[in-house]
């Protein structure tokens, strides 16, 4: 019992002494159990436990007390130690701090990003209950119908899981009473719509029950960004009034910078302010659809219990209101939580750059593990000496990890100067995916991260070099190198390493190339009209003033003849948008289902759906769209003729595959009325380049009303026309905002941002990669050119041509190469199927990118091997041998 | 021997920790192993100072590797000897950093002596 007892104590007192550094372990760890012993007998034979208490509490403390200052000791020795060894070693301590900057860095950059978009929680109070609500026509494949105000009251009602639902849309409003007329993007909104996100105004007040009633004062909500923008960020502009849709508006509150979704707006206004929504025909009217929802999640409620209730009340209000929900379209409720819908753009881009840096990252690794080992040959004598000193095996390779971690400590504070550099613009390409973007710094979890990246790279490239350096740890004290078993161990662990780099370097290269092939492909694409030479401006009347189609048909027409007469104006139309518009890209199409003549549904078919633009004659001529059959508009295409249509080649091909659609008639009213289709053009990429042309119809201004852009094709280049031009429209009324002013080639260059700056950024990475595993390779050939000078002397005394042991040379980087892009090829085949979703026309098994990034990887393997395999080529066998 | 370590400076020592200095103070009368210090500090502080055998031996190695003790190569007779055991021993120059440390203490307290520390203030 007694010995049983004893060694209980004994057992837990060594792992107790497991906490001191393993020298100060085996130096003093036998005589510390010896004292503790002789400490426990004592008091077991004096009796009282409370003695033996006492001192297992102080026997624990005491050793936590002292253990981490015993480690920090050797810490600071092991550093200073290993920048003694840096500063001796400069060539050295430069290439591999860089590189393990440039990996680090990347990462840390890429990190920021990932961690302000996708994982940190949203900047709402419990932003995990916050969901965002579809109203979808599946079978017409909408996922978003938009919801009408009597469908957000029924839902708001009969639901049972929501804590609020609140509603949102955004209007372009033009605000007057502070310089130019501004044209300010308002979203309008329930009076609870920030208590429910939990947003609190920085400056002034949020919207109140009064604020939402029919005819009350009208009131404005600045957001942050606006607010510091136009009125640089003046506190005392909350109180102020302007004059927006003919009515006072009297601004309440500045909100705080948040990410806005699914839109970013200047202004926020209450329902009852906004002209269209508090009007009856919106009110009364169960199928004006135009508003998006948001709900918060009761306390304890899921997703699904939420989604399953919304669907009940969905399938209620379908067979209560037949017509409105028709069984062909599909109607359905779909929940998604905000926090996915905010990043679902992003994840896929975010993830592959994520996984990129990592790859550089160990690619850096593998170098830099590799300049270790080489440089472990060298130093071998010292640590010989300092093993003979009784330094034991662990210490040493203590000693090696902290070396490594002081290189990637360093490596990693640059990489974080690197990282910082770099966020304007990682930022500016995260902006095309999420609104989070806003969101972006390096923050505490950032660090924390780039401390562990740093830790981690340590860990892996220290102990690989500190582990294969120990080979010869004894004969290094032996002159003249006995060490040949050794280093050819350890080459074979530096080949290793270089294939490794090779394979991950090649997986990034094809990832690179697949998105330039992607790109490439995008901007191969005609899109349908010509961008050169065409400025396009977004002009906003007041609506006050422009009522109707027949108003807005009369001041298109003011605008457009007006406009014509400017110098090096060559052609004018106005439009309600133009194709790869960024608001059309970011807000999506203005859609309408129709109805053909003659061409009845069948039994459950749903009603087919085209992408509505209100034009003037010339829109075509302007933006170079050819009319395959018919005629334009005219200027007498107005209110008091017929209604007229004119649809594009992907409409006609489908609905008339014989060409015979102009004189056909087609109705967007359920057949109360019929439009005409006087003419056929071609078709548009309007939503982007990879998008296929979608259905598309195009109706006159003065009988469809829907004035908001202007735009030129000029003689000469439009991009310094702008002023000019905003001139011209205020001659016309000086009550319109003129905004956005785009020449069509910074929009279509702007439509294609994000694939760009994704396929550079991989380029940058890959070439990187690149670059990295070129110089491993020029480097282990190198090396082993001058481990065997003596046998290639040797080979050419006895008649081996200069050119025989060039190619031997060549032939081990290529056969090192090779192996590497052979994995390569393997995990690329694995890993590229993840980036379908961003590759446009091009397979992620495009053979064409894989064999040019293999002939690539050859081609750098041969000038990496050129160099060494020369100079092996003209060695002197005399002086070889007699170096030996 | 002792004036070998004279050109040493004591003042980066000072002044020691309690600990340390009762190691010290242990191992003035003759060569100890830990146990034997650890129970010289207990009996001669009447159990207040008591250390740990963690805070022992990491003020033994501190000590050690600045010179201030060493291990011993005289052992105790045969039947004494407790052959497992280190033996440590004060060096000229832990004596010097021990003495400077008493002198410090000394000299702080025939000030406290000077100002009547010691005396209770008469209250008016």
């Amino acid at each position: 019992m007694q010995t049983n007892r004893r060694s209980i104590s004994q057992r837990f007192f060594q792992l107790l002494l497991r906490a001191l550094p393993s020298d100060f372990r085996t130096n003093y760890g036998t005589e510390m159990e010896d004292v503790f012993h002789d400490q426990r007998r004592e008091l077991e034979q004096r009796g009282g436990v409370m003695g033996l208490f006492r001192l297992w509490a102080e026997t624990i403390s005491g050793m936590f007390r002292m253990a981490p200052r015993e480690h920090w000791d050797i810490f600071r020795q092991d550093c200073a130690y290993a920048f003694r060894m840096m500063k001796a070693n400069r060539g050295f301590t430069a290439i591999a701090v860089l590189t393990l900057a440039l990996g680090i860095g990347a990462n840390t950059a890429i990190f920021s990003v990932v961690h302000s978009v996708l994982l940190r929680p949203l900047p709402y109070k419990q932003g995990q209950q916050l969901i965002f609500i579809r109203e979808q026509a599946t079978k017409m494949n909408v996922d978003d119908i938009g919801w009408s105000v009597p469908e957000i009251m029924d839902y708001r009602a009969q639901n049972t899981t929501l804590s609020s639902l609140v509603e949102y849309h955004v209007m372009s409003f033009t605000l007057y009473g502070h310089g130019d007329p501004d044209r300010v993007k308002t979203a309008v909104v329930s009076w609870n719509y920030f208590d429910m996100f939990g947003v609190k105004p920085i400056l002034g007040r949020a919207f109140t029950p009064a604020d939402d009633k029919i005819g009350a004062p009208a009131v404005l909500v600045l957001s942050n960004e606006y607010w510091r923008s136009n009125f640089g960020a003046d506190p005392k502009v909350v109180g102020k009034t302007f004059e927006m849709n003919d009515k006072v508006h009297t601004v309440v509150g500045i909100l705080p910078p948040i990410p806005q979704y699914p839109l970013t707006t200047d202004v926020f206004m209450p329902t009852s302010a906004c002209p269209f929504r508090s009007s009856d025909s919106h009110i009364k009217n169960r199928d004006m659809r135009m508003m998006e929802v948001f709900g918060r999640l009761k306390p304890g409620v899921t997703l699904g219990q939420a989604q399953a209730d919304l669907s009940t009340i969905a399938s209620r209000l379908q067979s209560e209101y037949p017509k409105s929900y028709p069984a062909n379209i599909g109607y359905g409720i779909a929940t998604s939580s905000l926090k996915d819908d905010l990043t679902r753009n992003a994840q896929p881009a975010l993830l592959i750059l994520l996984a990129a840096a990592g790859f550089v990252l160990l690619i850096a690794c593998a170098n830099v593990a590799n300049l270790t080992l080489s440089r472990m040959a060298r130093r071998e004598r010292e640590l010989a000496v300092r093993t003979a000193l009784g330094a034991g095996r662990s210490r040493l390779l203590r000693q090696l990890l902290t070396e490594s971690f002081v290189l990637a400590f360093v490596g990693g504070l640059i990489g974080l100067l690197l990282a910082y550099d770099s966020l304007g613009l990682l930022g500016h390409f995260a902006a095309l995916l999420s609104p989070r973007a806003s969101e972006i710094r390096i923050d505490s979890g950032v660090l924390l991260f780039t401390l562990l990246a740093a830790l981690g790279t340590s860990v892996i490239f220290g102990t690989v070099s500190a582990l294969f350096s120990r080979v010869n740890l004894t004969s290094g004290l032996k002159e003249g190198t006995g060490a040949a078993g050794g280093s050819q161990h350890r080459n074979r662990i530096r080949s290793v390493l270089i294939v490794s780099q090779v394979a991950f370097s090649f997986m990034l290269l094809i990832g690179a190339g697949l998105m330039l092939r992607s790109l490439m492909k995008m901007l191969n694409v005609n899109p349908g009209f010509t961008p050169q030479h065409v400025l396009a401006m977004k002009v906003n009347f007041n609506w006050a003033k422009y009522g109707t189609s027949v108003q807005y048909g009369e001041v298109a027409k003011k605008l457009v003849d007006h406009i014509s007469g400017q110098p090096g104006v060559l052609a004018t139309a106005v439009s309600s948008s133009y194709p790869l518009e960024p608001e059309l890209l970011s807000g999506g199409p203005n859609s309408s289902t129709f109805q053909i003549e003659g061409q009845p549904l069948g039994p459950g078919e749903a009603p087919p759906l085209a992408d509505t633009v209100a034009i003037t004659p010339a829109f075509f001529q302007t933006l170079g769209i050819p009319v395959t059959s018919g005629r334009d508009f005219l200027q007498t295409d107005n209110d008091k003729a017929p209604q007229v249509v004119i649809i594009n080649q992907s409409m006609q091909r489908r609905f008339w595959p014989h060409g015979d659609a102009v004189g056909q008639h087609v109705s967007f009213d359920n057949g109360k009325r019929w439009w005409q289709i006087v003419g056929v053009v071609g078709d548009v990429h309007d939503l982007g380049l990879d998008h296929a042309p979608t259905l598309q119809e195009y109706r006159p201004i003065a009988q469809y009303g829907g004035v908001g852009t202007l735009i030129v094709r000029t003689a000469a280049d439009p991009s310094g026309m702008g002023a000019q031009l905003t001139r011209a429209v205020h001659d016309v009324d000086p009550t319109t905002a003129v905004s956005q002013i785009l020449t069509l080639d910074e929009a279509l260059s702007q439509s294609v941002a994000s694939p760009r700056i994704m396929a550079s950024l991989l380029a940058v990475f890959a070439a990187l990669a690149l670059l990295i595993a070129t110089a491993g390779i020029g480097g282990i050939m190198a090396l082993t050119v001058s481990q065997r000078v003596k046998e290639i002397g040797i080979r050419i005394a006895l008649g081996a041509q200069p050119s025989r042991v060039l190619l031997m040379v060549l032939r081990q980087g290529l056969v090192l190469a090779a192996i590497g892009v052979v994995i390569g090829l393997a995990g690329a085949f694995g890993l590229t199927g993840l980036m379908k979703s961003l590759l446009f026309e091009v397979a992620p098994t495009d053979p064409l990118t894989y064999a040019a990034v293999a002939f690539v990887f050859i081609a750098a393997a041969l000038v990496a091997g050129y160099m060494p395999a020369r100079r092996a080529a003209a060695i002197d066998p005399i002086e070889a041998l007699r170096c030996e | 021997m002792g004036t070998l370590n004279n050109s040493k400076n004591t003042e980066p020592f000072l002044p020691l920790t309690p600990a340390m200095f009762q190691i010290l103070l242990a191992l003035a009368d003759g060569n100890k192993h830990g146990y034997a210090i650890l129970k010289d500090v207990s009996l001669r502080s009447e159990g207040k100072i008591r250390l740990s055998a963690g805070t022992l031996y990491g003020n033994l190695a501190r000590l050690e590797s600045a010179g201030l003790i060493a291990e011993s190569s005289k052992r105790p007779e045969f039947s004494l000897d407790d052959e497992r055991r280190r033996y440590y021993r004060l060096t000229d120059f832990g004596r010097e950093v021990a003495v400077a440390e008493a002198r410090r203490m000394e000299e702080a307290l025939s000030q406290a002596h000077a100002k009547h520390l010691f005396t209770k203030p008469e209250t008016a």
